[in-house]
C-alpha cells in the first residue's frame, strides 16, 4: 500500500511524479495560503503542530481514509513554520480505482483533518495594510 | 502529584502560556473531565474557550471519563484551523 505522512518545515515543495498500480484515478489536492484573512491582507500564515500527536493522527487517518474507501495509495504533507501567502501549505493525493471513490475520500479525510489534527495557524499580516476584501 | 498540561495556539495565545500545571491529589484520581475543569478554575482566560477543548492523553483524544496518571503526557487542543 502507497502512504505517506509527512509534516514539513515552510512550503511545500513541487509534488514528485507519484504513480500507484491499478489507479484509474489519481486526485491532487493544493492547499494555498490566500492573500486575505479574516478581511485584512496578510504576507503569510506561520502553522503551529503539536508534532507527535499530529503525526499519529494524519497516519491514523490516512489508514482509516483507505480502509473506508478502498483507496490505492494515499500521500499526504502539511507545513509547520511560516508559509507565505500563494504557496502551499497542505496536500493530499489519492489514488483509486476510480473516482468516484477518491473525490468521496478526498473530502472526508480534509474534513476529518480540519476538525481534529492539532495544528494551528497564526496569520502574518502585511504592515502596509494591502488590499482587503 | 502536579500534572503538565500542553497548551498550543488560541489556548496558549489566551492563557499568555505553553502549559498549565493541575494538581491531583494521586495517581488515577483525576478524569479527563475534571482535568479540564480545574484548568478552567485556574486559569479564567480560558475558561470561554473550554467548551471546545478536549484532553489528549498521550498523543490521542480521550472520552471524559478517562483516568489520568502522573506519567501521561497531556494536551488541551482547542479548536484547530490545519488544512
Amino acid at each position: 500500500m502507497n502512504v505517506n505522512v509527512a509534516i514539513l518545515d515552510g512550503p511545500l515543495p513541487p509534488a514528485a511524479p507519484w504513480s500507484v498500480e491499478g489507479a484509474g484515478a489519481i486526485l491532487c489536492f493544493d492547499g494555498v495560503v490566500r492573500p486575505i484573512e479574516a478581511g485584512r491582507a496578510i504576507e503569510a500564515l506561520d502553522y503551529e503542530v503539536y508534532e507527535p500527536m499530529a503525526q499519529r493522527m494524519l497516519a491514523q487517518l490516512a489508514e482509516q481514509t483507505i480502509e473506508r474507501f478502498g483507496l490505492l495509495g494515499l500521500d499526504t504533507a502539511h507545513s509547520r513554520g511560516r508559509v507565505p501567502a500563494g504557496e502551499c501549505s497542505f496536500r493530499l493525493r489519492i489514488a483509486s480505482a476510480h473516482r468516484a471513490a477518491g473525490l468521496e475520500a478526498m473530502a472526508w479525510f480534509i474534513d476529518q483533518l480540519k476538525r481534529d489534527v492539532p495544528i494551528w495557524k497564526r496569520p502574518v499580516y502585511c504592515e502596509s495594510g494591502g488590499p482587503s476584501a | 502529584m502536579s500534572l503538565r498540561i500542553q497548551l498550543f495556539g488560541p489556548l496558549a495565545d489566551a492563557a499568555r502560556s505553553r502549559e498549565i500545571h493541575v494538581d491531583a491529589p494521586a495517581a488515577g484520581a483525576l478524569s479527563a473531565a475534571q482535568v479540564v475543569e480545574q484548568i478552567g478554575q485556574l486559569e479564567p482566560r480560558l475558561r470561554p474557550m473550554l467548551a471546545s477543548a478536549r484532553l489528549a492523553v498521550n498523543c490521542g483524544f480521550v472520552a471524559p471519563e478517562h483516568a489520568v496518571r502522573e506519567s501521561d503526557e497531556l494536551a488541551l487542543i482547542g479548536m484547530v484551523s490545519g488544512g
